[in-house]
């Protein structure tokens, strides 16, 4: 039985079920593909933060849990009491995969004399000066500012910022761009306060 | 009200780009562009939206981004563990305010009757009267009767050591602009 709904399983979610049958293969009688998922998913979670860091744990967990999926979905893994072996033999392939992306990248480190503190002193972007950007902030109007927070800081997709406001989604995009033309502009000035 | 988009310039095309509003041929092509012109050092764009987006992020958790806030806002700011000074600055009686000491963000009480008001503006202008910003639509709520000034120690300290004449503007159910209240320090 699947409903086609896509429900949370802890905080990794299992991908929308297809309902074209199709492309549906229903291995198990017993347990849908998406309780199948949530049953894996603290298994698979907890092999990944084993090993891996928070962010790097909870990427590895999604990508085999996809994995799985897939497994099942091409009818990899015709019996119910295989599922836990074959997504154990997933994760440890993947982890065998990372680990051996890992000594590469050591390998480079030492090769190169570069470190892990190198690459993030590297990807940092310089920060605005936040005096500035909170006078440049308050110099948009109500709408400009909660489009930029939504967007920025809520990570809303466009058409949640659209119904939010009661615009249209063109409009949000075009808030934004001013907005973001507008505070660049004013982040170039000095100071309100001094620009006299 | 419907708006003309805008014109393409390059942080609207970087904005596009990462929010997928093109499709995947115009986002390789403009891949390849994009990534020759950052080997150049010719796209600052770049810089700028990450920097950007970084600084934003870590106002808002910190609950600075935005200069005016209400009683509850301010509730929240003092929980956040910065180090908060507060101050009332009264527009009959304004004091000097002394941003001298060691604080992590200035909070401004400022007693205003916002009865009747839907919206509030506030100018802020030199002591001869020439303009060095607008605020529009400042966040107040009328039953706190006062609004709150928000600022980092850095903006603060700049804002208070140059003498300043803010303008409260007020305009009510009827539509009418009026000045609310005038500060001058």
């Amino acid at each position: 039985m699947n409903t086609g709904v896509v429900r949370p399983a802890g905080a990794l979610h299992c991908p929308a079920m297809r309902s074209d049958s199709a492309a549906r293969v229903r291995p198990f009688e017993a347990l849908d593909e998406q309780e199948l998922c949530r049953r894996l998913s603290p298994a698979i979670r907890a092999f990944a933060h084993r090993r891996l860091e928070r962010a790097a744990a909870e990427d590895f967990a999604h990508d085999a849990l996809l994995l799985v999926i897939e497994a099942l979905r091409e009818g990899r893994v015709q019996e119910q009491n295989q599922l836990g072996s074959y997504a154990l033999g997933v994760c440890r392939n993947l982890a065998r995969d990372r680990a051996r992306a890992g000594e590469r990248r050591q390998q480079l480190f030492e090769k190169y004399g570069v470190t892990e503190e190198d690459l993030v002193a590297l990807h940092a972007p310089l920060e605005v000066k936040r005096a500035k950007l909170e006078d440049c902030f308050s110099q948009l109007t109500q709408r400009a500012r909660q489009v930029i927070r939504s967007t920025f800081c809520d990570d809303s997709a466009d058409a949640e910022i659209a119904s939010a406001l009661s615009v249209s989604e063109p409009n949000v995009r075009v808030i934004r761009h001013r907005s973001l033309t507008a505070l660049r502009a004013c982040l170039e000035t000095p100071i309100s306060w001094v620009a006299r | 009200m419907i708006l003309e988009p805008t014109e393409t310039n390059p942080l609207t095309r970087l904005d596009d780009y990462l929010r997928k509003r093109d499709t995947e041929a115009e986002a390789a092509a403009y891949e390849d562009e994009l990534f020759a012109r950052a080997v150049a050092g010719d796209a600052p764009e770049l810089g700028f939206h990450a920097g950007f987006e970084k600084s934003l992020r870590a106002m808002n958790e910190a609950g600075t981004l935005d200069l005016w806030l209400t009683a509850k806002d301010v509730e929240r700011v003092m929980k956040s563990g910065a180090r908060v000074k507060t101050i009332v600055v009264d527009p009959s009686a304004p004091e000097p305010v002394d941003a001298s000491d060691d604080f992590d963000i200035l909070i401004t009480r400022v007693p205003l009757d916002l009865t009747g008001v839907r919206r509030l503006d506030v100018d802020v202008r030199t002591p001869e009267g020439m303009l060095l910003k607008t605020m529009p639509e400042a966040l107040f709520d009328p039953a706190d009767k006062a609004i709150y000034g928000c600022c980092e120690a850095e903006l603060a300290r700049t804002a208070a050591a140059v003498p300043s004449r803010t303008e409260f503007w007020a305009t009510g159910d009827d539509g009418q602009r009026r000045l609310l209240a005038t500060i001058h320090l």
